[in-house]
C-alpha cells in the first residue's frame, strides 16, 4: 500500500508535466482542428534552449527561464506563420497541415541534433536531489515544485480562457471562427496567441521534466509527443479539462506499470491507453460525438 | 441622403456560370434596402461578394466612400458592416451576454500592458462592456436569457441573438441573409418589427429574403434579381406589380396571392 501511494506520488509530478504538455495540444487542436505534431519537439526544444542557457553560457536561472521563454514564444509563433497560415489562406485540406506538423517536428528534431548531438546530458535541477519525508513517503522538492506550478499555470489558464477578453475570443475561434472573423476578430492573431502558449508551455514542462529526471537528450520529445497526445485524445480532444484529467490517468498508469510490472515497460501503457482510446471511446472521456459540418 | 453603399457593374462567374452579371446597387443612410429573387438567383453570391467572402471578377464596390476590395473579413467590423448567416453561426456553449460581448470585442481596445495586467483602468472598462451588453441584450427584449447558454434558446430567439451580437459591433450597415427563413408567420411579424426598431436606431439594412410578405412590409427599396441578372428595382409597390417580377419570381398564378397579403 506504502508503495502504491509513493508511485501516486509520483504520477502526479509526473501527470503535471504531461497536463502542461497536453494542453498545448489540446488548444490548437481546439481552434485549428489539427492534431499539432510537432509539439513534442517544441518541448525538447526548450529544454536545451534552458540547457544551453544555463549551463554553456552560464546564465543564471531566471535569465534562462526568461530567454527560453521568450525564444520558444517566437518559434510557436513563427511555425504557426511560416508553415502552417499559408495552407490555410490557400484553403489546403486539413491533411496537408498535418503532414507539415510532422515535417515541422523532423526538421526541429534534427536541427538540434546536428548542433547538439545526439548524447545524453546531465540537467540542471534545483533543490538538488533534497526531498520531503512524510512518514514512510519521499516526495522530492522538485515533485512538489512541479505540481504547484502547473497548478498554478491551469488555474490561471482556465481564468484567462473563461475571462479575459483574448481568452474569449479564443474561444470564440474555436467554436466558429468564421463569425469570430465578422465580430471583428483578427482569428490569425488568435491563432499565434494560441501557438505562443501552447509552445511556451511546452517549452516549461520540457525544462520541468528535465529538472525531474535529471537528464536530456533529443528524443525527449517523441516520448513526451506519444503521452501527451494519448492525454489528450483520452480525456477528449480540444477540451482543456480533459487534457488535464487525461494526463493524470496516462501517468498513473506508467507510474504503476512501471512499478508493478517493470519499469521497461512504462513507456508501453500510453501506447495500450491509446489503442483502447481508439477503439472503445474514440471522443475521449470528456469529448462529445462530434458532428462533422457540412 | 448620403450613399452607405454602391455597388457598380458588380460580376462573378463560377466555372460557366455567370452567378452575378452586372449587378448595381445603392444603399442610402437610414434606409431598409432588400434584394430579391428565386433560389439560384445569386443574392448569396451578391452578399458574398459585399462582404469580402469572395472576390468580384469585375465591379467596385464602394462602402462610406471607402473601396472594399481586398478588405479582410475581422476589418469588416471595424469599418462598420456587419453580417448575418442564413445557417446560425452562434458561439453555441456560451451564453447570451458573451456572444453579445464577443461583438463588442473590436469596440473596446486595450493597450498591451492592459491585456496582460488587470488595471483599475481595465476593470472599469470591463464593467461597462458588459454594462453595455446587458442593456442591449434588455433593449432588443431579450433580458430574461441573459445568462442563458445559447444553444438551448428557441430557435426564433437564436435567430435574434444573432442580430443583437451583430448590433453590439457598433455596424453602420446591418447584412441580413434569409433572416425569416425557418420562422413561423408570427415570429416573422415579430422580426419585421424588430427590423424597424434596429433602423429606428439609425442603421441601415440590406436585407437578402425569400418571404415576399416581410419584404413587402419592411422594404424602403427593392432590387429583385433572376439568373444573376437585376430584373427590376423600386418601391414595393413598382416591383410587385411589374410584370416580369410576377412572371419570374411569383409565377402568373401568385401575383394576387402576394398583392393580396
Ligand atoms: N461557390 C460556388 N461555386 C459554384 N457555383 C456557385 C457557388 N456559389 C453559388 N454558385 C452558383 O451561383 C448561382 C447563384 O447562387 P446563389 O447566389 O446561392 O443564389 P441564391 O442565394 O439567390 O439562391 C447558382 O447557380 C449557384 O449554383
Ligand atoms: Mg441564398
Amino acid at each position: 500500500m506504502t508503495y502504491f501511494l509513493q508511485l501516486t506520488i509520483n504520477a502526479i509530478a509526473l501527470g503535471s508535466i504531461y497536463a502542461l504538455t497536453a494542453v498545448g495540444y489540446s488548444m490548437v487542436y481546439g481552434i485549428l482542428e489539427l492534431v499539432n505534431f510537432a509539439h513534442g519537439s517544441v518541448f525538447m526544444l526548450g529544454a536545451f534552449s534552458y540547457y544551453i542557457f544555463a549551463v554553456l553560457v552560464g546564465l543564471p536561472w531566471y535569465l534562462s527561464f526568461l530567454i527560453t521563454f521568450i525564444l520558444i514564444g517566437i518559434v510557436g509563433f513563427a511555425y504557426d506563420r511560416l508553415t502552417l497560415l499559408p495552407l490555410r489562406r490557400t484553403n489546403q485540406p486539413k491533411f496537408t497541415g498535418l503532414i507539415c506538423t510532422l515535417g515541422v517536428s523532423i526538421v526541429l528534431q534534427n536541427l538540434v541534433f546536428v548542433f547538439m548531438g545526439s548524447n545524453t546530458r546531465q540537467f540542471p535541477t534545483f533543490f538538488e536531489g533534497r526531498y520531503l519525508s512524510l512518514g514512510p513517503f519521499n516526495i522530492s522538492f522538485i515533485q512538489i515544485l512541479i505540481v504547484c506550478l502547473s497548478v498554478a499555470i491551469m488555474v490561471a489558464l482556465s481564468l484567462f480562457v473563461k475571462k479575459a477578453k483574448l481568452g474569449v475570443a479564443m474561444r470564440a475561434v474555436a467554436q466558429n471562427s468564421m463569425a469570430s472573423e465578422w465580430m471583428g476578430i483578427n482569428v490569425n492573431s488568435v491563432v499565434s496567441l494560441t501557438f505562443i502558449i501552447g509552445s511556451v508551455l511546452a517549452a516549461l514542462s520540457g525544462i520541468l521534466s528535465c529538472m525531474s529526471f535529471r537528464s536530456l537528450d533529443i528524443t525527449i520529445g517523441s516520448t513526451i509527443a506519444i503521452k501527451a497526445f494519448t492525454a489528450t485524445v483520452l480525456g477528449g480532444i480540444g477540451n482543456l479539462g480533459g487534457a488535464v484529467l487525461g494526463a493524470f490517468i496516462v501517468a498513473m498508469a506508467e507510474s504503476y506499470t512501471a512499478g508493478f510490472i517493470s519499469s521497461d515497460m512504462r513507456d508501453l501503457s500510453a501506447f495500450v491507453i491509446l489503442m483502447l482510446v481508439l477503439l472503445f471511446r474514440p471522443n475521449g472521456l470528456l469529448g462529445k460525438a462530434v458532428q462533422k459540418k457540412v | 441622403m448620403k450613399e452607405l453603399l454602391t455597388v457598380k457593374n458588380l460580376s462573378k462567374s463560377f466555372g460557366g456560370i455567370r452567378a452575378v452579371s452586372d449587378i448595381g446597387l445603392k444603399v442610402e443612410e437610414g434606409q431598409i434596402v432588400s434584394i430579391i429573387g428565386p433560389n439560384g438567383a445569386g443574392k448569396t453570391t451578391v452578399f458574398n461578394l459585399l462582404s469580402g467572402f469572395y472576390s468580384a471578377d469585375e465591379g467596385e464596390i464602394i462602402f462610406d466612400g471607402k473601396p472594399v476590395a481586398g478588405r479582410r473579413a475581422y476589418d469588416f467590423a471595424h469599418n462598420g458592416m456587419v453580417r448575418t448567416f442564413q445557417n446560425l453561426r452562434l458561439f453555441k456553449s456560451m451564453s447570451v451576454l458573451e456572444n453579445v460581448l464577443i461583438g463588442r470585442q473590436h469596440v473596446t481596445r486595450y493597450t498591451p500592458l492592459q491585456m496582460m495586467f488587470n488595471t483599475p483602468k481595465k476593470r472599469r472598462m470591463e464593467q461597462k462592456d458588459r454594462a453595455a451588453a446587458a442593456e442591449l441584450v434588455a433593449e432588443m427584449g431579450m433580458k430574461d436569457m441573459l445568462n442563458v447558454r445559447c444553444d438551448g434558446l428557441p430557435y426564433g430567439q437564436q435567430k435574434k441573438l444573432e442580430l443583437v451580437r451583430a448590433l453590439a459591433t457598433q455596424p453602420k450597415l446591418l447584412m441580413l441573409d434569409e433572416p425569416a427563413a425557418g420562422l413561423n408567420p408570427q415570429e416573422s411579424q415579430e422580426l419585421a418589427d424588430f427590423i424597424f426598431s434596429i433602423r429606428d436606431r439609425g442603421i441601415t439594412i440590406l436585407v437578402i429574403e425569400h418571404d415576399m410578405s416581410l419584404i413587402n412590409k419592411i422594404s424602403d427599396y427593392i432590387y429583385v434579381m433572376n439568373h444573376g441578372e437585376l430584373l427590376c428595382e423600386g418601391t414595393s409597390d413598382v416591383v410587385m406589380n411589374d410584370e416580369q417580377v410576377i412572371e419570374a419570381y411569383i409565377g402568373k398564378g401568385g401575383a394576387k396571392r402576394v398583392s393580396g397579403n
